[in-house]
């Protein structure tokens, strides 16, 4: 099989290269992480966007179809292919150059939203080549058939824009429906006696908010005061000999619970651990519990 | 002789400071609801139960400290955003703190029953910035008990608390803030 150089459409190959090359350069910087085209199907994209700015996949169910965004620079390798050796690549030029229109819009979206949350975003120079390689290779792909080609690009941009302001929607209702369970069925990540928690964050404050911030703790202690709000919610506080305290507040659910404890009583507790505070007017530390049970 | 001087000296001594003590009342159970809800979104509210505030019966000098980390949201990606350091970042800055004064606190008989409507002086420190902040408070004395109670706002841009969520109307430029606390 010979190969006619002067009859290959060379803007075209070249198009379909570079998609497949801006796929692999950096789209976006969030802060400071460079996310390239790859993070998206790699995984790279959620998990940064879940660890370093806590918006994670809204969707996580679906994250195993993200491995297809790989069709993107195989689908434009093919048209590549194709092109050298004159075969129709309107197909695989088609499928490259609207996922490729797909992802820039979306990077472009979700790097708002990102925004929306007070981080800053700059697109970086791969999504600018991926956008405009993903138009040519859709354009310059085989002879003819505009209408079909500029059908495909705009519809691509509109579905993509529509598609996601739809899912975006929904993804945000789904969080913002998502509220903390009852402690009572969380479990917990520790149990600890509340003089031996409070000594702990009095010898190295660092290292034990490192470890108990935000966990849920069974904390065994005897009860040193107990206090009833007028709105039905209370607190309960466990001291040690330096006057420092352990303090858990109670939501409205426990207080029938509550009102059997006793000053003196031991008392089985479990809460959310908020880390402690030095406190300047008692000149002690307290360390503060949040959505905390009874543990009976 | 001497000595009974001397005993007598430390006995008064000891009084007084017992006196000056019971002139400062303080709580570890102070409620602060923190409130920046819009009609876009019912979420960014908490409350915080376990707030340290002290109230000076004669100077009349009043303060508040609140655990960041401490306030309680109903959902979970809110309270994460709240103390993230783009917000509160209250990893950096673990307090919330008010430090005030009653204006005029020699109205206020804390030995007498009453309602007592005051209006407090102080500076709001949020984020390691502090600011003047005046509010109105009502201070109730009922058998003996003191309690306090205000609701305040103050501007989040004050405080270098900006973002898009403020300016997409998610989240209230002013919260507002309600205080109780029973001494």
């Amino acid at each position: 099989m010979t190969i006619d150089i002067k009859k290959i459409n060379f803007p075209h190959a070249i198009a379909a290269i570079v998609v497949v090359g801006s796929f692999f350069m950096g789209w976006v910087n969030w802060n400071t992480s460079t996310i390239a085209g790859t993070d998206l199907a790699t995984g790279n994209f959620f998990k940064t966007a879940e660890t370093k700015f806590g918006l994670p996949n809204p969707f996580p169910q679906l994250s195993s179809l993200f491995v297809g965004v790989w069709l993107l620079p195989l689908a434009a390798l093919v048209a590549a292919v194709f092109t050298v050796f004159k075969r129709n690549a309107l197909l695989p030029s088609v499928i490259a150059g609207a996922l490729g229109l797909s992802l820039v819009i979306v990077y472009y979206l979700f790097s708002q939203q990102l925004v929306e949350l007070g981080h800053s975003f700059t697109l970086q120079p791969g999504w600018y080549v991926q956008a405009c390689a993903a138009l040519f290779i859709i354009l310059l792909a085989g002879r003819g058939q505009w209408p079909l080609k500029l059908f495909v690009i705009l519809a691509t941009i509109a579905g993509t824009y529509l598609g996601y302001k739809i899912v975006a929607k929904q993804a945000e209702k789904n969080i913002l429906e998502k509220t903390f369970e009852s402690t009572n069925s969380v479990k917990a990540d520790y149990t600890v006696v509340a003089d031996t928690l409070i000594q702990e964050f009095l010898k190295n404050d660092t290292a034990a908010r490192h470890k108990y911030n935000e966990k849920t703790l069974q904390v065994t202690g005897v009860a040193k005061e107990i206090k009833i709000n007028s709105d039905s919610t209370s607190t309960i506080q466990f001291a040690d000999s330096t006057g420092s305290y352990a303090i858990f507040s109670f939501d409205k659910a426990d207080i029938d619970k509550v009102k059997t404890i006793k000053n003196g009583d031991a008392v089985k507790v479990k809460g959310i651990c908020s880390g402690s505070m030095y406190s300047e007017i008692l000149g002690i530390t307290s360390i503060n519990f949040k959505r905390s049970v009874i543990d009976f | 002789m001497n000595m009974k001087k001397t005993m007598l000296f430390f006995s008064l001594v000891a009084l007084a400071s017992g006196a000056f003590a019971q002139d400062k009342l303080t709580t570890t159970t102070a409620v602060v609801g923190f409130d920046a809800t819009t009609p876009k979104d019912a979420f960014p509210k908490a409350e915080n139960k376990t707030v340290v505030g002290s109230i000076d019966k004669k100077t009349g000098v009043i303060m508040f400290e609140a655990a960041v980390n401490n306030f309680a949201f109903s959902n979970a990606m809110i309270q994460e955003h709240f103390n993230g350091a783009q917000w509160l970042n209250s990893a950096q800055y673990p307090k919330f703190t008010f430090s005030g004064k009653i204006d005029k606190v020699s109205k206020v008989k804390f030995a007498k029953d009453g309602k007592y409507n005051v209006q407090v002086s102080g500076t709001l420190t949020v984020k390691g910035i502090t600011k003047p902040i005046k509010t109105l408070a009502t201070i109730t004395v009922a058998g003996g008990k003191v309690s306090a109670t205000s609701n305040f706002g103050f501007k989040l841009a004050d405080y270098g608390i900006t973002g898009q969520a403020i300016d997409g109307g998610k989240v209230a430029p002013s919260p507002k803030v309600s205080v109780s606390a029973q001494f």
